[in-house]
């Protein structure tokens, strides 16, 4: 398919539009769905799928472009904005990570979602031990991680399968 | 597919959150600290049985001591998280409760001091 360099331009905002809605979808459906872990920061992930396929289909930019969308969003609708530092602090973290993975090619994107999913989770408790000077929360990134590694290793397949296929509309 | 460097890293974040447990065991402790913004609040005798309501500048939490541990009974936070936390009582343990920027640390005679020894 052959494009005019500012077709292609409207097309990237129009799906990173798309990406950043449909990342505040899954956050709202995953704020449904009770995990049987009672800390606080442990999720699914499900709206990191949207963040992850913006950086490989486009670049890191507008990947960090839906993680703001969804971040900011999804704290003022949902979790309450004090969940908002933690939400960025997180994913700040796990956009750099994966970010600096991705040009690895000895990774898929299995690899780069379970190192971006750990650092989300490394991420929260840092600042969740730095707020409230309490060290002792670093115990937390055990179970953060190990949720990190299963959901992020399943979004990471994911986005293995569907990148490709979703390539052509990008 | 997925790639060898994908199970690398896999296994590389397993070891690293595994490293926290190295520093888990450690004996019971008989005080408690309770946090507010970082900023200690509160020390709680944990040899004897009471209760201790903590009014933060973001909401209140109710603590209970009952038979050496300690634990959230009653708060307002929206999330109620840290009450399904449950007692804890061994040094360096502790309990959190973000949204009101609450934390609970059980500490023994030499505070830190014994933890690092």
């Amino acid at each position: 398919m052959t494009q005019s360099p500012n077709s292609r331009a409207v097309r990237r905002l129009c799906v990173s539009g798309v990406l950043g809605a449909l990342a505040l979808a899954l956050s709202y459906l995953e704020s449904l769905i009770p995990l049987p872990v009672p800390l606080p920061g442990v999720k699914l992930g499900l709206g990191n799928l949207c963040v992850l396929l913006a950086l490989y289909l486009y670049s890191w930019r507008w990947a960090g472009l839906v993680l703001a969308v969804k971040a900011l969003l999804s704290s003022l609708l949902f979790a309450g904005l004090g969940a908002l530092p933690y939400a960025l602090c997180g994913g700040c973290l796990a956009l750099l990570v994966m970010a600096c993975l991705k040009p690895c090619r000895a990774l898929s994107p299995v690899g780069v979602s379970i190192a971006g999913a750990a650092a989300h989770g490394l991420g929260q408790v840092l600042l969740g031990a730095w707020l409230t000077a309490t060290p002792q929360l670093l115990m937390y990134a055990t179970p953060l991680m190990l949720v990190g590694l299963c959901t992020g290793g399943a979004l990471g397949w994911f986005v293995l399968w569907c990148e490709p296929r979703l390539r052509r509309f990008a | 597919m997925p790639k060898k460097g994908d199970f690398v890293v896999a296994v590389a974040v397993f070891l690293l959150a595994l490293l926290p447990l190295l520093f888990l065991w450690t004996p019971k402790g008989n005080t408690a600290v309770v946090r507010v913004d970082g900023e200690a609040a509160l020390r709680i005798d944990l040899d004897r049985d009471g209760l201790y309501p903590v009014q933060t500048p973001y909401g209140e939490n109710l603590l209970q001591v009952e038979e050496g541990r300690i634990f959230v009974s009653q708060a307002d936070c929206p999330d109620g998280l840290c009450l399904n936390q449950g007692a804890i009582d061994r040094t360096g343990q502790s309990l959190a409760c973000l949204p009101h920027r609450l934390s609970v640390t059980i500490e023994g005679e030499g505070g830190y001091d014994a933890i690092a020894k």
